[in-house]
């Protein structure tokens, strides 16, 4: 039995599932909360959806069939709860999609858990004009350094149309730099 | 050839490979965690990751986050009960409970739960799940994405097409 399935075994059984629970969340809560965190940008923010996510996993462990790997699964589950997080957020406070990156902005010059310079800023500016998935990919492949073949089990979408998506982001984000007076 | 087995005089301190995880997990938590590209700006608590497993089985430990299956005496009787409730309720002539009538709800609370609930709904689910006489065409006209997502889904189908040639290969 490999190590993952072995995890897996005793998180789905309930007497060994506690402790088995303890060694997922020390495993896997770095990984998922810097995946979480480039999504929906502020430490408050992340934290609350990394904490959901854990919760999902936790509750829906029974329903999870070792069709994909599980940090494939768990990676899905974090990427719905955050995107999730960030429609319910702008359905809340009743504003647009473009309302709701400016937002986002706002509140990550005023995180206290950010201290990135103009150049840092702007990134996450070029980032947030990007069209969601290809945003995705591009956290994925370039911050994470995740392989297409991994991403792609995540997003289920196929590795050509993955590199696509990460081509055009590059593109984008370059050209959207350079508009803005700063060299890529 | 230098080698690593030790057996060139190269010495490692006693324990090293023991606690290598936790010294590794300490310094990429404070500077750059494992896997990730310098941070830009993004940082963390101090000791959050040490304390998110905690913080996480307190939460976990005050909700209920197991849904218990009802034993099968368990659910002939309680809906049983319900019934038998439900029907004194409704038949006892000492006990004319007003109805609670829809103007009743509190239109904040009715306007707070329409806000923020979710409605997984796709337009093709309405026409097909509603009576034609009960969809009106704002219902799905207001369902339909916006004018930028258009035409970001048309820009990327059309860069695609050429793009998909280009083996960017990694």
């Amino acid at each position: 039995m490999s190590e993952e399935a072995d995890l897996v075994a005793r998180l789905k059984n309930p007497k060994s599932q506690n402790q088995a629970f303890g060694e997922l969340v020390t495993q896997y809560q770095e990984r998922l909360y810097w995946h979480i965190r480039r999504i929906v940008l502020t430490h408050q923010n992340a934290d609350d959806v990394l904490q959901e996510t854990f919760i999902k996993i936790f509750r829906n462990i029974d329903g999870f069939k070792e069709e994909s790997k599980l940090y494939s699964w768990m990676y899905r589950i974090a990427t719905n709860e955050a995107l999730s997080f960030l429609k319910r957020n702008s359905k809340i406070q009743g504003i647009s999609g473009d309302e709701l990156q400016n937002n986002q902005i706002v509140n990550l010059k005023a995180d206290p858990y950010f201290d990135g310079d103009q150049a840092a800023l702007e990134l996450q500016k070029a980032l947030l004009e990007l069209p969601e998935k290809q945003r995705l990919v591009f956290n994925m492949k370039y911050f994470q350094e995740l392989k297409y073949d991994e991403i792609s089990a995540i997003l289920e979408t196929s590795v050509g149309a993955l590199k696509a998506s990460y081509h055009l982001a590059v593109k984008k984000i370059e050209k959207y730099l350079k508009h803005e007076g700063l060299e890529t | 050839m230098a080698s690593v087995s030790g057996q060139d005089g190269f010495k490692l301190p006693k324990g090293y490979f023991e606690n290598f995880p936790e010294r590794i997990a300490k310094h990429t938590t404070e500077t750059n965690p494992v896997g990730e590209k310098p941070m830009g700006g993004f940082q963390t608590p101090d000791m959050y990751f040490e304390t998110f497993g905690e913080r996480l089985q307190e939460r976990l430990s005050k909700k209920d986050v197991r849904v218990r299956r009802l034993r099968p005496l368990q659910m002939i009787w309680i809906p049983a009960a319900a019934a038998a409730i439900l029907l004194l309720l409704v038949w006892s002539p000492s006990s004319p409970s007003p109805a609670l009538e829809f103007e009743d709800i509190n239109a904040e609370v009715l306007q707070a739960y329409l806000q923020t609930e979710e409605f997984d709904v796709t337009p093709g689910e309405l026409a097909e799940n509603l009576p034609l006489m009960d969809l009106a065409m704002e219902d799905v006209l207001d369902r339909a994405p916006e004018a930028r997502v258009i035409a970001d889904y048309l820009e990327d189908y059309i860069e695609s097409d050429q793009e998909l040639y280009l083996d960017s290969n990694e």
